[in-house]
């Protein structure tokens, strides 16, 4: 245990380190780029003078060095500052999409593994046999389909032809229909569910498709070694033998890959996003990129940093837990 | 509001020499234009929780309380509020449901009252508006003339408010006094002919509620928004949505639907599904090749009209090889304006030949534009002195309809001569945007964009991309001579005669490579709406009837 926080709070010391390391980075970016924020804010036929009075407003001619102690200074307190678009702050517009995306993530995941682990234990005991070969073909299918197709197809079937699900948008959140769900209202989480579907299967099955097969070839891997013949031999009930020990020690790669992979959809899934008009962080990020809008740009590298270092912590909390040797290093 | 009213208006405005200002919004409706427009903010996204209702009294949707709702989808989003703090038609789409000007266009392009029911020019550099009585904000403050003074000061002085960026769409304009409690005087340097159509485009005098403002930071204004128009701001997420209700106080004739909500996606796919799905019940930008599929759909249509973006090339004075009139003239017959409007654009453009559109003010209906002739392009390039040259124009993209297809077109096309070679630099819109009035090694020669503005006077375009000191490519003194006149001239008959002089010499000097007009295409739900897109490109919901 004191193994385990240790080893945890090492990690923490390392995020915070990569934090900054995104800050930093990003700052070198800015002085290198040749867009000048003070006339993307200004119309595009502002007189220079008018553009000279924005930028002087919005900080950008103090020497860079200055605007990023300013800005360490002002992040170190929370403040992640004032966008140069909408002028207003950061830190809830990031919120408010992060949420967004977050949900999205968690149900691609979600939606993933709910499928893929039964599908890959199931491939797995039954090697060879007809459901063997269904799941490989569906998992070879799920891994080679591009998802921005796979989301046009699936809106153009179920949205435009058939007209049972929306085709895109997120009119509520979950924490919003969450709360009318408790004041016994249920037509707000209908309408978050019913908008949640389509872009979870699109974002999900290819990570659905990618699981079952490290589940497969993770299970057939362990269901081979020696100590599953021996508590065979011992007598363990087949069920005992798959699940509790056999899958537990196959599930590494999977929480690796879960990891991973929550890590990078937390970076907002700009393709989805597009298509479902989801108004999430990649979406966002991208349009702050198109604007020059250094402060949002800035603000939306270190939160998602922060979001993947938490994450890696996370994943790596659950190795400490499937296999205690990873804590002692 | 009736036109009584306001051809009085028009007629008292010519007597005291503010004709020419007026004049604009005539040739705007005469011109054919109305309107429509592309980017925006908005969105759809329709189902509410519960809505499909049926009401006796109509077939739209409405909602679970038998609202009729309209949802928008636009292209671009929303990202203020604050109507002194953008220059983008995005923002605007929604700013202009609840804020209103003193003055505004209705859907035909035809200038309407709307804050003052009455203006005109006082004596050179005061313009003066009588202001509507009895008008209340949308949180039950009342109107006043202090309300439109501060509006006037927040746009044009620093110090009140910011740097406001609405400040180049009301050249000259330098202050706001109050004369009495309905009338209140604008303050410029000189005869100003372009007062009127500043303060009726959209992106000109924004009026706001001073207190409200006042006791509000930046911040908050940028969020939320009390004004005096048809609809009241309910719901708004930055960027992402925003929900209007009915304004049951307004001042002019209530509008029908009773609901607005405006969503956005850049995505033109999902703008065309939403839409065939019946989410969405207007929506813009349609690519070319979805308007067959929208046009076969039960309950959609396309609607299109000429927008006041113009497409073209420009060419830096004074800098080889743009210092020969021939080779200037050379590029513009390499073109085929017609052709690449057909085969690329599917016919939605139009072509040119100056740089005002056909809807504006000071419009020249007699110049051509030229026609497409390879050889007497190369004959006029080895005439010029400057055969071989390579171009490499940058183009921007992101910004226009199919605009990387009919940039490269072009290029090729010019390409296709022997005696010059021209590579387009594809440029995403924020670098090139930045690069516009930037002088050194950024400075750009030779370029091609579009330029759109809401005036509808050949004024702005001129003065802007050709003479202005910030984005101006082409400071010829004998045009700035012809301009000079025209914006000084009082009366409406001679300043056109000036803006179509300014307008032949820019076809035979040929300061751009003359491209096309843009058409905005909408997709729309005819079943339930009817609609008619306006050529400044701003959706305004307020002038959608429910059938």
């Amino acid at each position: 245990m004191v193994n385990t926080t240790r080893f945890l709070a090492k990690r923490l010391g390392q995020g915070v380190f990569v934090v900054w390391g995104v800050i930093t980075a990003t700052f070198f970016l800015r002085a290198l780029s040749p867009t000048n924020p003070a006339r993307l804010a200004a119309s595009p036929d502002a007189p220079a003078e008018r553009v000279e009075a924005i930028a002087e407003e919005l900080g950008l001619n103090a020497p860079i060095y200055q605007q990023y102690m300013n800005y360490i200074a002002s992040v170190a307190q929370g403040d992640l500052g004032y966008s140069y678009i909408t002028n207003t702050p950061v830190t809830p517009q990031i919120s408010v999409r992060m949420a967004a995306t977050v949900e999205l993530a968690v149900c691609g995941i979600l939606f993933a593994l709910v499928l893929s682990i039964p599908l890959g234990v199931l491939s797995a005991t039954r090697r060879n046999e007809p459901p063997d070969y269904a799941a490989n073909l569906a998992s070879l299918v799920g891994v080679s389909t591009p998802n921005f197709w796979l989301a046009i197809m699936l809106v153009l079937l179920l949205s435009v032809q058939y007209n049972v699900l929306p085709t895109s948008g997120r009119p509520v959140g979950f924490l919003a229909a969450a709360g009318a769900l408790l004041a016994l209202n249920v037509d707000p989480i209908l309408t978050w569910a019913m908008h949640m579907v389509l872009p979870t299967v699109a974002l999900g099955t290819y990570l659905m498709a990618l699981m079952t097969r490290l589940t497969r070839s993770g299970m057939i891997e362990e269901l081979g070694k020696a100590y599953v013949q021996t508590n065979r031999a011992k007598g363990l009930p087949e069920v005992l033998n798959r699940y509790k020990h056999a899958l537990r020690n196959s599930l590494a790669p999977v929480v690796t890959v879960v990891g991973l992979q929550l890590g990078r959809l937390i970076g907002g899934s700009v393709v989805i996003e597009s298509v479902f008009a989801w108004p999430g962080i990649g979406a966002r990020f991208i349009r702050a990129i198109t604007t020059a809008d250094w402060p949002m740009i800035q603000g939306t590298l270190i939160v998602v940093g922060l979001a993947y270092v938490v994450v890696n912590i996370g994943v790596d909390a659950v190795y400490t837990q499937l296999d205690p040797r990873v804590a002692m290093d | 509001m009736t036109s009584d009213e306001h051809s009085n208006y028009d007629r008292r405005s010519v007597l005291k020499g503010g004709a020419a200002v007026t004049a604009g919004l005539v040739a705007g409706c005469s011109g054919g234009g109305d309107g429509g427009g592309d980017g925006g903010s908005g969105g759809t996204d329709a189902s509410d929780g519960g809505t499909d209702g049926s009401t006796p009294t109509t077939s739209v949707e409405t909602n679970s309380d038998g609202e009729t709702v309209l949802n928008v989808m636009t292209s671009q989003p929303n990202e203020t509020l604050d109507p002194h703090d953008t220059g983008g038609i995005p923002d605007s789409h929604v700013i202009y449901h609840s804020i209103e000007n003193l003055i505004f266009r209705n859907d035909q392009g035809e200038l309407i009252p709307a804050l003052a029911t009455d203006w005109g020019r006082e004596e050179p550099g005061r313009y003066r508006f009588q202001l509507r009585e009895g008008v209340q904000w949308h949180n039950g403050d009342d109107f006043t003339a202090e309300d439109v003074a501060f509006s006037i000061r927040r746009i044009v002085d620093d110090d009140v408010g910011y740097a406001s960026t609405r400040k180049s769409y009301i050249p000259g304009v330098t202050g706001a006094e109050i004369v009495d409690e309905t009338t209140v005087d604008i303050i410029s340097e000189s005869v100003n002919p372009v007062i009127i159509p500043g303060f009726s485009a959209f992106l000109g005098a924004a009026i706001m509620n001073k207190e409200w403002v006042e006791s509000r930071a930046r911040e908050e204004v940028a969020q939320d928004m009390v004004g005096t128009g048809p609809f009241v701001l309910e719901e708004y997420e930055s960027g992402v949505r925003a929900e209007f209700s009915r304004n049951e106080n307004y001042w002019g004739d209530a509008p029908d639907i009773d609901r607005a909500i405006f969503t956005w996606s850049g995505e033109a796919a999902t703008r065309v599904n939403s839409l065939l799905a019946g989410e969405t019940d207007l929506t813009v930008n349609i690519p070319p090749q979805d308007v067959p599929r929208v046009e076969d759909n039960d309950g959609t249509t396309i609607k299109n009209v000429p927008s006041t973006r113009i497409c073209y090339a420009f060419m830096r004075r004074g800098i080889e090889p743009f210092t020969s009139k021939k080779f200037r003239q050379a590029l513009n017959y390499a073109i085929d304006v017609e052709g690449v409007i057909e085969d690329v654009l599917s016919g939605f453009g139009t072509p040119t030949g100056q740089p005002t559109l056909e809807m504006m003010f000071g419009y020249d209906p007699d110049i051509e534009p030229y026609p497409y002739d390879p050889e007497m392009a190369t004959e006029l390039i080895d005439e010029s002195g400057f055969a071989g040259m390579e171009l490499n124009p940058p183009c921007r993209l992101g910004r226009y309809l199919k605009g990387e297809e009919w940039m490269t077109a072009w290029c090729n096309q010019m390409n296709q001569l022997e005696n010059v070679t021209v590579e387009p630099n594809l440029m995403d819109s924020a670098s090139f945007t930045s690069r516009l009035g930037a002088s050194g090694d950024q400075q750009m020669d030779f370029a091609i964009w579009g330029y759109g503005q809401p005036t509808f006077d050949a004024s702005a375009t001129i003065q802007s991309t050709l003479l202005g000191e910030s984005i101006g490519t082409f400071p010829d003194p004998e045009l700035e001579e012809i301009m000079a006149q025209a914006d000084s001239e009082g009366d409406r008959d001679e300043r056109e005669a000036l803006l179509q002089e300014a307008n032949r010499w820019c076809r035979e000097e040929a300061p751009w490579v003359f491209m096309h007009g843009q058409s905005s295409i909408y997709g729309q739900n005819d079943a339930d709406y009817g609609w008619t897109p306006r050529s400044d490109e701003l959706l305004n919901a307020n002038y959608i009837e429910v059938k």
